[in-house]
């Protein structure tokens, strides 16, 4: 290689650009020489032509000669012949082209001595022979002229003569000469021919030889190149392309060279290397990152020595390694991952530090290296061999000098140093990996411990919370208990405490007592006659207060049946019907009316307390919630606190049951007596109600336990009750002084009532007053009033009675009037009159005639039944008091019976349980005295509910499958179904027939849905309407509806059972529809106002059934109401209304609540200055005052008292102008 | 009586007097561990020093009342109720124009959003009106916002799942940071109000109404006054629905009411209608 380096030496190591000037100068300078060898030659070809053609031109001129010659012969022969001067011409002629032509010629061969020579003998021989032929042929014969004379042809002849005589050149010398010439000039052609020949043959020469040379250095010169520099960069780039493919086996030759070769095989060298390096140091990264990553996967030690042994040892090209994992705990390296490693031999799975070569690398924390191992060290095992490792590495995996584990590995090979670096950047990695996964360990541990714990908590957590709940209100329960037990246990000890005391004392007052008995056994005697005496006494009065109470009762009642007569006339007779009466009668027949009113408030006074003296007044015991009776009378007491400016409160104390058993309505009869007794006798100050536990040390009732007792307290700060007057207060009709009922009014009745009340529930009232500072009345009552007892006696009685009095006929009971029974027709409307003051029975009946109808009477429950059953009236108009079966029974048995189940039957008593009469199944209940209108209402109400059973029902809709639809949902046999296809139709139809009910879709031809409900409407009795729409309505359409109707149903999946409940609400019940509530209202409102009337007013509420309520009783007024649903539509209805003189405002409403409304209204200027009035359903303190920041000037709190409405109204309505 | 009973009742005592909130017919037990949490919370030595504070120092009855009040819900609570609020209750409720939903005690207002997004998938949330009530006008403010914690709100597409929701529940907020966001739109028919269910009266004709796990922080009466008001508030043949750890059987006011499911607590007005609003 060297030696073949060493040839090329001097020309290889010349740079490449010399090479080429040396390869391409060589080229040149051949070229050159070619070229010069060839232009000599074609200089000299062409010389030899030039002579050559010379030798032509010569010849030519030879042959020219020649021809002039002969052609002078000719014409001188011809002259002679014929002596024409023409041939003499000619002879001249030819002579002259004969001497230009010889002079040619002299001159062509002018270089040539021997032809010019021979021209100049020729010269001569041609001038002779003219010369004779003129001198002896030719001038003698153009001397003789004519020859045809024989002169001429004598003269002819001595010429021809003369002339041959005289003749010394012939042509036949001339041409023999001319011959020569030629001859010698062919000579020469053929000569000079022969050098041009010559000439071009060495040319070729030339050529070949010089084309031959060219090819030849050419050819030398590419297999230079190509030897020299093309292949050697081949295989640079070969071994580059190579290098870059990272073969790093490549051997790169031409080191030495001092060309651009060498220079790129040195650079090529150094990259090489470089790659070989950079490789080396990639491998080292990638294996120690790959190596990492893996380790970092790890999540176990065994995992983690597994991971390290498997990836670490193929990467060695080794074929065994071990990890030992270092306890510090225990100073043991357990081994814990392998590769390649098998079982068994004597390799101990655990080291002590310094035991062996792992303890003693492990110990000493350095690198331990064994080569050439012997073969029995240890083996390399595989399925097809076994053999011992050449060498073995122990290295201690250490992190800031402690040790954490060792990794041994033997390998075959030796360690390449490659393999040592890696060794020796692993190893911190590892070390760090295992720290961190030592640390990841135990923070799992950590996690799962806190995990299982977690878990743990949250199930007892739940099961917990579960509990919780349970526990709460076992809790509850027993704290409430533990209280009272503790309470009673402090009242046991302290009673204990008092008996022991008082034995005590009775054992000292015992002795005196046995020394005054004597004494005393000597008055009792006396006493005893004395005690016998008063005791028949007593018993007499009480039997005579019985017979009293009695007779009261009895007379109450007798006394309230003329009366029901007297006020119903007198009423009619100050009504004046039908005007005949002067003014001052019917002011006579008023004053009748109000005297008998008063009268019949007494009475009903005094039927109260003799129904309690006698015991007749029935108790209905039921759990009753304390806080029903604590906002009854907030509700009730309000307004008169408010009116008599004084601060009232209700309050339940905690730790109360709930509820307590007794007759609610009987309790709020008795707080509501005992509080307008307070407000009636308060100017100032505070009235208040209190529900709590008796006081401790409070004296109760005999037979109650405090534990058990309600504690209902009404206290005042009015005049309060002297000492000496407290226990009579309660004395029926007795009040402080006979002054204070004038001043105060009242029956005095009331508190007597209360008191027996209280009784008859088991508990007692207490009075604690002081004269000027006011009075506090306790109504002490067990939480469970004593069962029905009294109550309970008398029911059997009277169904005794009534049981009794069944067998009697009906014409032997008391006197009745004359009724219609004689002369009955079917077809006939019949009202049954049940009622045993004929007086009364006789004013029904003159009504129910002057209604058109027949009348039947009965004077007690027994005969009414039987009429009932008989006749099948229309209707039953039936009082409770009764003599014999009582009006209770007499519903009871008529809805019991399915023949008479039907008949509408309407109360019409004295008593006022309206409640219970509804309950049972009456259509109405009215309480005596009435009015003749509310009889006359009670007769529709009752005829409404007959009618033969049969309810009609109006079904307007266009579409007529929908109209099916309906109808066969409503189908009974009791309904009778119209149908109307539109509004018009159905308004005929409403005017024929009073309808019931009526279902009505919205979308109809001609007149709309609204349209229609307003024409209905404006007819005066509007029959309740459901609506049924088969589209969704907008707030503003369902608004007007609302107007009609609050039974609106949008057509959808279970719509039909909607409607089916709506519509059957409105047939079948009791309530027509919602018109109950509307008379009540109406009734409270009484008629409009002057003040009021026409006074426009803008009310603004979301909650549209309270828009509607609160405008129908305004409007009863004669306001004029203005509806707005939200704060928007009231902004938008004031701007364009200028009209409006006052605002109702809600203040919770969506989008634009009361409040920002409020704002927006006071910020306008036009009017900034309309009062407005809160109505707010909020109760909290700062409510009231945020209203009136907003801008509000009053403030009502909801449910709307009407009363203190519209006294709020009438204060800020402005004046009218 | 304890102390500390003692200055619990003078803590009812000066809320009502200083302040007008009436907690003395709140279940006292539950009062009674609120309050110590109180008092832990805001550092004071007995309920005398929070007394103190409540009486003197201004703003601070709104931190009182935030601690007093269980602003604890999710999204969908009890699957299984409104489930059936969707699948028995909604049925009837679209026979109405429209629907007033009365959500009491709405806390941070994860079930005004449940009701308004099953009522979206309904198709009758265009129609409705929810008033969602609290007496805990922070509670009200992050019920307004609609924003909660991404990790209370792991369970709620579960539940919402279960609830029988057609779509996904996170169609209906953007998540971001540990929080998620409900959907603005869900907001559009709702009206947040400060209303008191122990204090304050009916405001609006209920259609429906949810008031769940409200009624056992209060005592019998107090129950029965609530009661009292939604039966007032609800039309005839409205719908209630309490927590299913409450009932009204025991209440006067259940007369008014049928079963509609009678275990997950959902009842409707019988035929008769409401009391008077007007008197």
């Amino acid at each position: 290689m060297s030696s073949k380096e060493k040839r090329h030496s001097w020309l290889a190591d010349q740079p490449l650009q010399r090479k080429i000037v040396i390869a391409i100068g060589a080229l040149l300078a051949l070229f050159v020489a070619a070229s010069i060898a060839n232009l000599a030659s074609l200089w000299r070809e062409n010389d030899t032509r030039d002579w050559s053609k010379h030798t032509y031109v010569v010849l030519i001129t030879l042959a020219d000669v020649n021809d002039n010659a002969q052609a002078r012969q000719v014409a001188a022969r011809g002259f002679l012949l014929n002596q024409s001067d023409a041939e003499y011409a000619d002879f001249e002629t030819a002579d002259r082209d004969l001497v230009k032509s010889v002079a040619a010629l002299r001159q062509l061969t002018a270089d040539n001595a021997l032809q010019q020579s021979r021209i100049d003998r020729l010269q001569i021989m041609l001038d002779r022979w003219k010369d004779e032929v003129s001198r002896y042929a030719l001038e003698p014969t153009r001397a003789i002229g004519n020859a045809a004379t024989p002169e001429g042809a004598l003269a002819r002849e001595s010429i021809r003569h003369d002339y041959l005589e005289h003749r010394t050149v012939l042509m036949t010398d001339v041409r023999r000469l001319i011959d020569e010439m030629s001859a010698t000039e062919h000579t020469l052609l053929d000569r000079r021919n022969g050098a041009l020949d010559d000439v071009l043959t060495a040319t070729k020469y030339i050529d070949i030889f010089s084309l031959l040379a060219c090819l030849i250095f050419g050819l030398f010169v590419i297999g230079m190149t190509f030897r020299l520099i093309t292949r050697p960069i081949v295989r640079m780039t070969e071994l580059m392309s190579r290098l870059a493919a990272h073969d790093h086996g490549i051997e790169v030759r031409q080191l030495a060279r001092r060309d651009e070769i060498g220079e790129i095989a040195r650079a090529l060298q150094v990259f090489k290397e470089m790659s070989i390096e950079t490789a080396g140091q990639t491998w080292l990264k990638s294996t120690v990152t790959s190596i990492s990553n893996k380790l970092q996967g790890a999540t176990t030690y065994r995992q983690f020595a597994d991971v390290l042994v498997t990836e670490l040892v193929p990467v060695m090209k080794a074929g065994l390694g071990i990890f030992y994992l270092f306890h510090e705990h225990s100073a043991r390296l357990e081994r814990v991952g392998s590769y390649g490693f098998r079982e068994g031999g004597h390799l101990i799975p655990e080291y002590r530090l310094g035991e062996g070569l792992v303890g003693q690398a492990a110990s000493e924390r350095r690198t331990i290296v064994l080569q050439d191992l012997p073969d029995d060290y240890t083996r390399i095992h595989s399925g097809i061999g076994e053999g011992a490792p050449r060498s073995v590495v122990v290295l201690p995996v250490t992190s800031r000098e402690s040790l954490l584990g060792v990794v041994e590995i033997g390998s075959f090979a030796h360690l390449t140093a490659l393999e040592d670096r890696l060794l020796e950047e692993l190893m911190p990695i590892v070390a760090l990996s295992l720290e961190n996964l030592g640390r990841a360990i135990s923070t799992r541990a950590l996690l799962e411990q806190t995990q299982s714990q977690a878990d743990e908590l949250r199930a007892s957590e739940e099961a917990l919370r579960s509990q919780q709940e349970d526990l709460r209100s076992t809790n509850e329960e027993l704290k409430t208990r533990t209280t009272e037990l503790q309470e009673q246990s402090h009242r046991l000890v302290a009673s204990e405490e008092e008996l022991r005391v008082q034995t005590e004392e009775l054992h000292a007052s015992n002795e005196e007592l046995r020394e005054k008995s004597v004494t005393l056994n000597e008055q009792k005697d006396a006493l005893e006659a004395l005690q016998k005496d008063t005791q028949d006494k007593a018993e007499e009065l009480a039997r005579a207060s019985q017979y009293k109470s009695e007779f009261l009762a009895n007379m109450s009642h007798e006394l309230r049946t003329p009366l029901n007569s007297l006020l119903i006339l007198s009423r009619s007779l100050a009504d004046n019907d039908e005007e005949n009466l002067s003014g001052e009668q019917v002011e006579s027949a008023r004053i009748i009316h109000d005297a008998g009113s008063n009268l019949l408030r007494l009475i009903n006074d005094i039927l109260d307390l003799s129904k309690v003296e006698a015991g007749k007044m029935e108790l209905v015991v039921d759990t009753f919630p304390l806080a029903d009776l604590a906002r009854t009378v907030a509700r009730t007491f309000n307004h008169v606190a408010q009116e008599k400016k004084l601060a009232f409160s209700v309050d339940v104390a905690p730790g109360l049951p709930a509820t307590m058993r007794t007759d609610g309505a009987k309790l709020e009869q008795v707080a509501n007596n005992l509080l307008s007794n307070a407000f009636k006798f308060t100017a100032t100050g505070t009235v208040g109600l209190v529900v709590s536990r008796p006081a401790t040390g409070a004296i109760l009732p005999a037979g109650l336990v405090p534990a058990t007792t309600i504690a209902i307290a009404v206290n005042d700060t009015g005049i309060g009750i002297p000492a000496d007057k407290v226990l009579r207060v309660f004395h029926a009709f007795e009040q402080v002084d006979a002054s204070t009922s004038r001043q105060y009014g009242g029956t005095g009745l009331g508190l007597a009532i209360s008191r027996r009340i209280a009784m008859l529930l088991g508990g007692d009232i207490v009075l604690a007053s002081e004269p000027g500072r006011g009075s506090t009345f306790t109504v002490y009552l067990p939480e469970e009033a004593p069962d029905t007892g009294r109550s309970a006696d008398i029911v059997p009685l009277q169904q005794a009675a009534a049981e009794a009095t069944l067998a009697l006929s009906p014409g032997l009971l008391t006197d009745t009037i004359d009724d219609d029974r004689a002369s009955l027709s079917p077809g006939d409307t019949v009202i049954l009159v049940v009622e045993d003051d004929p007086a009364f029975a006789r004013i029904l009946a003159d009504m129910v005639h002057r209604k058109g109808h027949r009348v039947l009477a009965a004077g007690d429950g027994e005969s009414g039944l039987a009429l009932a059953r008989r006749y099948r009236p229309t209707g039953i108009l039936l009082d409770v008091m009764l003599p014999g079966m009582d009006g209770w029974t007499v519903i009871d048995r008529l809805k019991s019976d399915a023949a008479t189940r039907h008949i509408p039957v309407h109360f019409i008593s004295a008593t006022d349980d309206a409640t219970r009469g509804l309950e049972l199944g009456a259509v109405g209940f009215l309480t005596k005295p009435v009015s003749r209108e509310s009889i006359a209402s009670a007769f529709d109400r009752m005829l409404h509910f007959a009618e033969g059973r049969t309810r009609h029902l109006l079904v307007v809709d266009d579409d007529a499958s929908a109209r099916t639809a309906v109808r066969t949902l409503l189908k009974d046999d009791s309904v009778v179904i119209e149908e109307a296809a539109s509004g018009e139709e159905a308004l005929a139809k409403t005017a024929k027939t009073v309808f019931d009910c009526i279902v009505l879709d919205l979308g109809l031809p001609g007149m709309s849905g609204i349209e229609f409900l307003e024409h209905l409407s404006r007819g005066g009795h509007t029959p309740p309407v459901v609506v049924y729409s088969g589209r969704d309505l907008s707030r503003d359409e369902s608004m007007k509806i609302r107007q009609y109707t609050d039974s609106i149903v949008v057509k959808g999946a279970r719509s039909p059972d909607r409607l089916l409940d709506e519509v059957s609400l409105f047939l079948h019940s009791i309530r027509h529809g919602g018109g109950a509530r509307d008379e009540a209202t109406t009734a409270a409102g009484g008629v409009d106002e002057a003040s009021l009337r026409g006074r426009r007013l803008l009310l603004v509420d979301d909650d549209m059934r309270n828009l509607f309520a609160l405008s129908k009783v305004l409007r009863s007024k004669g306001i004029d109401v203005v509806m707005a649903q939200d704060g928007q539509k009231a902004l938008d209805t004031i701007d364009t209304d200028t009209g409006i003189e006052l605002v109702l405002m809600d203040i919770m409403m969506p989008v634009m609540d009361g409040y920002d409304t409020m704002r927006a209204i006071r910020a306008r200027p036009a009017v900034a200055k309309v009062p407005i009035i809160a109505l707010t359903a909020k109760a909290m303190r700062g409510d009231r005052e945020k209203c009136l920041e907003a801008g509000a000037n009053d403030y009502l709190s909801k449910p709307i008292d009407v009363d203190r409405l519209l006294s709020m109204i009438r204060v800020w309505l402005p004046t009218r102008s | 009586m304890d102390v500390e009973d003692i200055e619990l009742q003078l803590f009812v005592r000066a809320m009502q007097l200083r302040h007008g909130y009436d907690f003395s017919e709140y279940a006292p037990a539950s009062l009674k561990r609120r309050v110590q949490q109180l008092v832990r919370t805001h550092d004071a030595g007995s309920i005398s020093e929070l007394n103190s504070r409540l009486l003197h120092e201004e703003g601070f009855v709104t931190r009182v009342i935030e601690g007093l009040s269980v602003p604890v819900s999710e999204m969908f609570r009890d699957p299984p109720v409104f489930r059936t609020l969707r699948d028995k209750v909604f049925p009837v409720l679209a026979s109405y124009p429209e629907i007033n939903i009365w959500q009491a005690g709405c806390a941070h207002g994860q079930e005004v959003y449940s009701l308004a997004i099953l009522l979206e998938e309904a198709g009758l949330y265009e129609r409705s009106r929810i008033y969602a009530t609290d007496f805990n006008d922070a509670a009200l403010a992050v019920a307004a916002d609609g924003i909660y914690a991404t990790r209370e709100a792991r369970d709620w597409s579960r539940n919402y799942i279960e609830a029988g929701g057609s779509h996904s529940l996170s169609d209906y907020y953007s998540a971001r940071y540990d929080f998620i966001k409900l959907d603005k739109r869900l907001r559009r028919n709702v009206t947040f109000f400060n209303h008191n269910l122990v204090t304050d009266e009916v405001f609006c004709e209920a259609h429906l109404i949810l008031c769940r796990n409200v009624l056992i922080y209060f005592s019998n009466t107090l129950q029965d006054r609530t009661l009292g008001l939604f039966r007032d508030s609800l039309v005839r043949g409205g719908f209630l629905c309490l927590g299913t750890r409450e009932n009204i059987d025991f209440s006067p006011a259940a007369a008014g009411f049928a079963d509609v499911d009678h275990a997950l607590r959902i009842y409707q007005v019988g035929g008769a209608g409401a009391r008077p609003l007007v008197r």
